[in-house]
């Protein structure tokens, strides 16, 4: 009972405290946000498996982990409108070749990443060319591109 | 163009969006608020959780930590000005069984003769130290195995002391 009640309770923080820091806490960006990841994961690993490194013990993590996450699937598809509250929600970013200020800044967006995605994906060269820029749930920037 | 013009078929909710960078800057503080108490070791380890119950003077005084975590070691510092004497002269030094049975002794200096358990009450029992009529000291590296508040006595003849310890899970 331990284990399952560490794995929740892990999963339950780790899933707030990613919802409070943002959309783009999760998209791995530089080496640092690498490195925090790694970090996370193994200050993660120690909380939960404790001095316990049996094979049982694993089994009894990674099968909690798995059900929480199909729960949380089931909970989304029962309930639709709990779905911007568990994962967040998509959010344009610049409209039509304009940056949306207020919202980048409160996303901690800069005008930078929307361009190295636009290069990235499309090899578009400005910020003209881009019809829409949108942050999705996963932290990742998507581009569409005006039609030449 | 605006929102209204915007083509895209999108999930977009700006009201929910403004609601939930709301929350982000409240639980952003509440976030903050909690690193700094954990730094000032409300969370154990810190001038928060330092204890000490009684003074170097009184009977019996203990050196501990209000806040530990289980699986963790931390120290506690026992004195006591004149210990009871068992009739083979040893010193002995009560704990409270709830407690005693809710902490590992990693390491104990100086190290008991024996400990006998009795339902209410652990009572270790120490060789008789060199200078008898001076006060006993002990030292004990402890780590909880259970989390909850523990209500702490020890005791030693006539002297007791209480304090409560926080151990978190």
């Amino acid at each position: 009972m331990d284990s399952v009640l560490r794995t929740a309770s892990m999963y339950g923080f780790l899933v707030m405290i990613f919802r409070i820091t943002g959309k783009r806490s999760l998209a791995q960006i530089t080496a640092f946000d690498f490195i925090l990841l790694l970090i996370i994961g193994e200050a993660t690993q120690q909380a939960i498996l404790g001095n316990d490194f049996s094979f049982t013990n694993a089994c009894v993590v990674i099968a909690t982990l798995m059900l929480l996450e199909l729960g949380f699937s089931l909970v989304k598809g029962w309930w639709p409108s709990l779905d911007p509250v568990l994962e967040s929600a998509p959010l344009v970013v610049v409209d039509n070749g304009r940056p949306l200020e207020d919202r980048m800044v409160r996303e901690r967006v800069d005008l930078a990443d929307v361009l190295a995605a636009a290069r990235e994906r499309h090899g578009l060269e400005r910020l003209d060319q881009i019809k829409y820029a949108v942050l999705e749930k996963s932290g990742g920037i998507s581009i569409v591109p005006k039609e030449r | 163009m605006s929102e209204g013009q915007r083509i895209l078929e999108l999930d977009e909710n700006l009201e929910f969006q403004r609601r939930e960078w709301q929350v982000q800057r409240i639980a952003g503080g509440v976030l903050t608020v909690f690193v700094a108490a954990a730094g000032l070791g409300l969370f154990g380890s810190g001038p928060l959780s330092h204890a000490q119950a009684g003074t170097a003077s009184a009977p019996i005084w203990v050196q501990y930590e209000r806040f530990v975590r289980t699986g963790t070691s931390f120290r506690m510092r026992v004195q006591c000005q004149s210990p009871e004497r068992s009739p083979h002269n040893e010193a002995l030094l009560r704990i409270s069984r709830a407690y005693f049975d809710s902490i590992r002794i990693d390491r104990l200096t100086p190290e008991p003769i024996s400990i006998d358990l009795e339902p209410d009450v652990a009572i270790l029992r120490f060789a008789a130290p060199l200078d008898e009529a001076g006060p006993a000291s002990y030292v004990f590296d402890v780590s909880p195995v259970r989390a909850g508040i523990q209500s702490v006595e020890l005791r030693s003849g006539s002297a007791s002391i209480h304090f409560v310890q926080l151990a978190y899970f």
